[in-house]
């Protein structure tokens, strides 16, 4: 029965979502609780999930395969590995956690609710599909609640921050579509089954024309420098649990696609790229962090450390080695944990001032002891404090890429010092001094402590016991890698 | 010269329909005058009862009337498709003959059914005169139905302009037929490729063949034929606009699959280049005017050239694949389009509302079922997951790509990203501007069902496609 694990994880929300639509629009406490239990079940299951998976033995477990298409070959194909094994869990926590984040929102709750279980559908499902037709269905779901969640909820250049997201990454994807098309014809098998065209016999340019295609539609999700300009806008719009899942879940589709169809299925196309993406990456880290530099909104700051954070997983994907990816695959979890808090932050710190303007902030420390404290805290899991979350990935990473090239590993890590200094320099802003404002701010509820909490423990968790998500990830990229090396990717 | 024999069963649901639309006139002369939906349920009793008459014949070939009519999956396939939308529209318009108070409701209906008729005729023929006598049955029907305001200016001119190119186009195909018959003596289809096998000289055949090709684009509306278009969606009755949109472009495409695979094989070098720019410049055309309109309708309309536009890459690729995505392609569009036009005659039902997209404004506040359906629509509409929208696109851009024309595929499926923009608009009207009025918005039954019914279909289509798949796969073998 463990097998039917994704398949539940899934279309719970899905079911969710159906109850939200028949509750009446005034019961919206009714609304709240049931979008709670839904993602709750989900969370429940997500955690089942990481205690069923046999990480001694890796590879893809709980898989179900069926007929779906069978016209085009498309099959109902999931299962999940040591890579996704991961991310999924760091869905499911996000959006229960954004629910609860959410839960002051009265405007328009139902659409809202309902919108947020039908992003997890997209977002879960995509984690699990090894089918490429169904790994674009949900690729795609996910666009429309996001377009909704950030129009109708967002700041005041919403519509504009919607579309743009919308075009963009539907631009990518269409691209991927057309080179999932190209894999499907050349390979002669007449499948659309990742892990069997993985196994094809392609001629080596549709390879890398496919998976050329391919990487526009995964480096507008991730997003790499220079496709990334829809991402400030859409966070800066964004509402506060929205944010956090297109940093937290969203951004990582794309590097898991890099990892799980790139390395997986066309190692030989990526090959041929992997110095562009490289190279890439390291200006994504250098851009994103002069960028986060100079930005007067602290949301925005935030979101141009996420480009540069994102930067370096592409750099630990596109090392192609073992430790690279692993690494990748351990910082794309830190960094949803990592920024989600940020973005968390931000949002309360915005639900008390009013303002992201960086200026007219100050001494949080002393006005919001807790959430300044907690601010220091990440900001320094963020850059990269040893014991913290995010150095582990960042140091896995850095050594892979050293493996790879000697110059863009060096370059990537000046590039934390550059993290450092823009973080350190915010926490002299907006914490330390004396507050700006006369009026007193409520220091955290214990609701905001509560749904924090979770993510504030895995961080000093993962800093202090990486062994506890790499014993998870390590089997999975160890095989994987070896396998690329095989084929001749390397 | 002894009459043909008659195999009354192959015709019976063209028989039932005429039977039905005759007593439609007789009926509202002199039992029913007016009585509009007494008259509808006749209508659509008439089209189900055609419906379970086709059915059966699904698998069966053979031809009747001295082989003029044809029997097989590809004719039923699109029977059925023409007879379902026959039926939603008629649903939709009589709620929408009671508001504006419409004259004349019998022969409306009656119309429909004529028109239904003769797309029935059109899918299931290989003779070129039959074809010819359906999409003139067709469209006089409709040139009819267009004008059906018959005191609004701008439905006078919509149809006046309907009516003039419209025959021009018929006198243009059917000019194109003359040639053809005069080069080889027939007018089979069949008799005509073989006549013109072993033929070096084809000159005046080609001529033939892009006069008829004129008269197809025409029809279908592609460009450069296309200038029609916007102004008949504007100026006709909505539900009549949604017949339109679907009906007889669908009749047109399955007369065109026949002339093209079975006549004139031997051209298909000449087909392809033609299709391919028609295909390219009605996707292109029709998404970016589209994406100025202010009117909905008008916005359909577009929308429509440039569905054809995506219909027509499968027509260059020519292959038994790219045929069976057509004709996916088209049952969904069907679906879409009518669902769509619903939601337009929904929000345009209450009194002194128009067409234009601003109408659309917080539809989300004062109907959320329309609003929540119209998206998926639109999403269908812009190919993408989880709807029906996505299998028409994915079918014949794969078709495409198998035979080399990726980059076909790719200016296609470009375009769909251009369309969204135009189709994200309306959402937009709908979940972020703020509504004119608070009132709740009243919907009559009928059109809620007929939302019913196609946003499912998109849905259930959309999650479980293989059924549709393997009907339109069964139903194009041989064309190709």
């Amino acid at each position: 029965m463990i097998k039917w694990l994704p398949t539940a994880l899934t279309f719970i929300p899905l079911l969710f979502m159906f109850g939200v639509i028949f509750i009446p629009n005034d019961k919206q406490l009714a609304i709240k609780i049931t979008t709670l239990v839904g993602t709750g079940l989900v969370l429940l299951g997500a955690i089942y999930m990481v205690a069923a998976y046999d990480f001694a033995r890796g590879g893809f477990q709980m898989a179900v395969k069926l007929p779906w298409i069978s016209a085009i070959g498309a099959n109902y194909n999931m299962a999940v590995d040591g890579i996704s094994v991961p991310v999924i869990f760091l869905a499911a926590l996000l959006t229960f956690i954004c629910v609860i984040a959410s839960w002051k929102i009265d405007y328009r709750i139902k659409e809202y609710m309902g919108f947020m279980l039908f992003l997890e559908v997209g977002s879960i499902g995509v984690f699990m599909a090894l089918d490429f037709i169904l790994f674009y269905v949900f690729w795609e779901i996910v666009l429309i609640p996001m377009y909704f969640l950030i129009g109708i909820w967002g700041g005041p250049r919403k519509e504009y921050a919607a579309i743009k997201f919308f075009l963009y990454t539907f631009v990518g994807s269409v691209f991927m579509l057309l080179g999932i098309l190209a894999l499907y014809f050349y390979s002669g098998m007449h499948t659309f089954d990742m892990m069997a065209l993985a196994k094809a016999h392609i001629p080596t340019l549709v390879m890398k024309l496919a998976f050329l295609g391919m990487f526009l539609g995964f480096a507008v999700k991730v997003p790499i420098v220079p496709f990334h300009t829809w991402l400030p806008d859409a966070h800066v719009e964004a509402p506060t649990a929205v944010s956090v899942l297109l940093a937290g879940v969203l951004l990582k589709m794309g590097s898991y696609a890099f990892i799980r169809i790139g390395l997986g299925v066309v190692p030989i196309g990526m090959k041929a790229f992997v110095w562009l993406i490289a190279l890439l990456g390291v200006i994504s880290i250098i851009y994103g962090a002069l960028c986060a530099m100079v930005q007067k909104d602290l949301k925005k700051l935030v979101a141009y450390s996420s480009v540069s954070h994102m930067g370096y997983i592409m750099l630990g994907i596109a090392s192609m080695t073992a430790i690279g990816v692993s690494g990748a695959v351990l910082q794309m979890f830190s960094h949803g944990v990592i920024t989600g808090m940020l973005f968390l932050t931000v949002g309360v710190i915005y639900e008390r001032s009013h303002t992201r303007e960086i200026e007219k902030l100050g001494g949080i420390l002393v006005s919001m002891s807790l959430i300044g404290g907690i601010w220091v805290y990440i900001s320094l899991a963020s850059f990269g404090l040893p014991s913290l979350a995010g150095f582990v990935g960042e140091f896995l990473i850095i050594i892979g890429a050293f493996k790879f090239s000697h110059i863009l590993a060096g370059v990537a890590a000046l590039g934390i010092i550059l993290t450092a200094g823009y973080l350190l320099w915010t926490i002299q802003r907006i914490c330390l001094g004396e507050p700006k404002t006369a009026e007193p701010w409520a220091d955290a509820s214990p609701r905001e402590l509560a749904y924090m909490m979770p993510l504030l423990v895995l961080i000093v968790v993962i800093g202090f016991f990486p062994g506890v998500v790499l014993r998870v990830i390590e089997p999975t990229t160890g095989a994987l890698m070896a396998t690329v090396a095989k084929i001749g990717g390397l | 010269m002894p009459l043909p024999k008659v195999n009354y069963l192959f015709m019976g649901p063209e028989l039932v329909l005429t039977a039905a639309a005759l007593l439609l006139i007789l009926i509202d002369l002199y039992f029913w005058r007016g009585r509009n939906r007494r008259l509808a349920v006749v209508g659509v009793m008439a089209l189900l009862a055609a419906a379970a008459m086709t059915i059966p014949l699904f698998g069966v070939r053979g031809t009747t009337l001295g082989k003029t009519l044809v029997v097989d999956p590809f004719a039923i396939f699109f029977k059925l498709v023409v007879l379902a939308a026959a039926a939603m529209v008629i649903v939709l318009s009589a709620d929408y003959i009671a508001k504006h108070k419409l004259a004349s409701v019998g022969e409306y209906y009656a119309m429909l059914l004529f028109a239904t008729i003769g797309m029935m005729f059109m899918s299931a023929t290989t003779d070129l005169i039959m074809i010819y006598i359906g999409l003139e049955l067709t469209s006089i029907s409709c040139y009819i139905l267009a004008g059906y305001h018959k005191t609004d200016p701008k439905s006078n001119e919509a149809v006046m302009k309907y009516f003039l190119l419209g025959l021009i186009a018929s006198a243009l195909m059917l000019y194109g037929f003359s040639f053809i018959y005069g080069f080889t003596g027939q007018t089979e289809l069949s008799r005509i490729a073989n006549a013109l096998a072993g033929q070096k000289d084809q000159l005046a055949v080609a001529a033939g063949v892009l006069f008829a090709l004129a008269g197809f684009a025409f029809k279908v509306a592609s460009v450069p034929f296309h200038q029609w278009v916007p102004d008949v969606y504007e100026g006709a009755p909505t539900p009549v606009t949604a017949f339109l949109s679907v009906g007889p472009k669908a009749a047109a495409f399955a007369a065109l699959a026949r002339i093209l695979f079975i006549g004139f094989p031997t051209f298909a070098g000449t087909w392809k280049i033609l299709f391919i720019f028609m295909a390219i410049a009605s996707m292109f055309i029709g998404n970016l005017l589209a994406i100025p309109q202010t009117n909905i309708k008008r916005m359909l309309a577009y929308s429509s050239i440039a569905h054809a536009g995506y219909i027509l890459v499968g027509f260059a690729v020519a292959s038994e694949a790219a045929m069976a995505g057509v004709l996916l392609y088209i049952a969904i569009y069907v679906l879409i389009n009518i669902g769509a036009f619903a939601v337009v005659l929904a929000v345009a039902h209450e009194p002194g509302v128009g067409n234009e997209i601003a109408d659309f404004n917080g539809l989300s506040k004062r109907a959320p079922f329309l609003a929540i359906t119209m998206t998926v629509f639109m999403v269908a509409l812009a190919g993408m997951p989880p709807t029906a929208g996505l299998w028409g696109k994915v079918y014949i851009f794969k078709a495409a790509v198998e035979k080399g024309l990726w980059w076909l595929a790719l200016l296609g499926l470009l375009n769909s990203v251009i369309s969204l923009y135009y189709y994200a608009n309306v959402t937009r009207h709908m979940y972020f501007l703020e509504p004119s009025s608070d009132q709740p918005l009243v919907t009559p039954a009928a059109f809620k069902g007929v939302v019913w019914v196609t946003v499912l279909a998109v849905l259930i289509i959309g999650a479980i496609p293989q059924p549709l798949v393997w009907l339109s796969a069964i139903s194009a073998k041989g064309f190709g």
